[in-house]
């Protein structure tokens, strides 16, 4: 294209008119009065009509975008509920658990039940032992070991009662079960002669 | 975007200020009517596409977003109408091109001067019928441009075409149309039309 076609292009774009002077007034079409009042009555008659009612319509992010805060938030649920868990098991907890899973052991050696013999009301006893106390906690029966001294007092008895073999068998079991009571503490007559 | 003035006064006729509205009607009625009737040729069809134009605006109130200028939202609702009145009419084997009922529009020659009259109905039919010769996308570019106030990327926007290829058929168009209006001019001063009473 030439130069003068491209001023005269230029021209144009800047009046945006292509036709002479003369010729523009003839070409100014307006749309008839009854075409305004139609049209302005019709957007009258909108405004006044009753609204109907909008259907929400979420936008096309709305469904990846929830999916992906649902995953985040059950991540952050199960994290938060996992820290505070741990967070809640303190160093003593962590031991008395080992602990308990110590006397777990001493029951399995020791005997389930106590002695079938009740020399003394049981409702005497003595202050829990931090064993018992464990077991307590962890939910195991106290019933399975007595504490050391109502122990021996009750292999004293069978001594006495002449049921010399149980009361060995007794006494094995009590070491086993409290292989550290100081041998001192026994009662002269359960103590081993060759200690 | 920013909301223009126009996308202002849509809202507030979506919030039911029916004053808004006519402002906005009054200031797009002309050229829209233009745009219309010069792309249709025909007042009947022009005043149907005008009505149907204004129409959508109007249900469209609630959704309208100014993302864009009042005046894109308005001539891409008009152009889309236009495109949709083609389809039918070509369905109905009407598209003949026929010249129809433009007198009714055209405001009434100076009756005193009967030369000018003669002059400018010439001018008047060779301008109409070069519009009407012109393919329809270029044509559409053109009245689009001349009537809509809108720039070429925005009509580009409209016609779904690249800013270059809207401003390679504008300059088509234009070119065709010049030369059909030179072409008549040359025509009449080489025949001069008399003067009254000489």
């Amino acid at each position: 294209m030439s130069a003068g076609h491209e001023d005269e292009f230029e021209t144009y774009l800047r009046e945006r008119s292509v036709l002479p002077g003369r010729l523009t007034a003839s070409e100014r079409f307006e749309p008839p009065k009854d075409l305004d009042a139609i049209v302005l009555d019709k957007a009258r008659r909108a405004i006044r009509a009753p609204t109907p009612m909008r259907l929400y319509r979420a936008p096309r992010w709305a469904l990846p975008v929830a999916l992906a805060a649902t995953i985040v938030l059950s991540f952050s649920i199960v994290l938060n509920i996992s820290l505070t868990t741990r967070s809640s098991t303190p160093q003593g907890m962590i031991d008395q658990a080992a602990h308990s899973s110590a006397a777990a052991s001493v029951r399995q050696q020791a005997p389930l039940t106590p002695p079938a013999i009740s020399l003394e009301p049981m409702a005497k006893k003595a202050p829990q032992a931090p064993l018992e106390r464990a077991q307590a906690e962890a939910g195991i029966a106290s019933k399975a070991i007595p504490d050391p001294a109502t122990w021996l007092r009750q292999i004293e008895a069978l001594r006495a009662q002449g049921k010399t073999a149980e009361a060995d068998a007794e006494l094995r079991r009590f070491h086993q079960a409290f292989p550290d009571y100081p041998s001192s503490k026994l009662p002269p007559a359960l103590r081993d002669p060759a200690k | 975007m920013a909301t223009d003035e126009d996308g202002e006064l849509m809202l507030r006729y979506a919030r039911g200020d029916m004053r808004a509205f006519e402002l906005l009607y009054a200031r797009h009625r002309n050229p829209l009517y233009r745009y219309l009737v010069r792309h249709a040729r025909n007042t009947d069809t022009a005043n149907d596409l005008f009505q149907e134009v204004w129409s959508k605006v109007i249900a469209s109130r609630e959704r309208y977003e100014p993302r864009a200028k009042f005046r894109t939202f308005l001539y891409r609702i008009a152009h889309n109408c236009f495109i949709d009145h083609y389809r039918r009419a070509a369905l109905r084997s009407e598209s003949g091109g026929v010249e129809e009922s433009w007198e009714g529009s055209v405001p009434a020659p100076d009756q005193d001067r009967p030369d000018l009259r003669a002059e400018q109905a010439q001018l008047t039919a060779n301008y109409r019928a070069a519009l009407a010769a012109l393919p329809a996308e270029q044509r559409d570019v053109f009245l689009l441009y001349e009537e809509s106030g809108l720039s070429l990327e925005e009509i580009a926007s409209i016609s779904a075409v690249g800013a270059e290829t809207a401003k390679s058929r504008l300059r088509y168009a234009v070119t065709k149309l010049r030369a059909a209006l030179a072409a008549r001019e040359e025509l009449r001063t080489a025949t001069p039309i008399e003067e009254p009473g000489t």
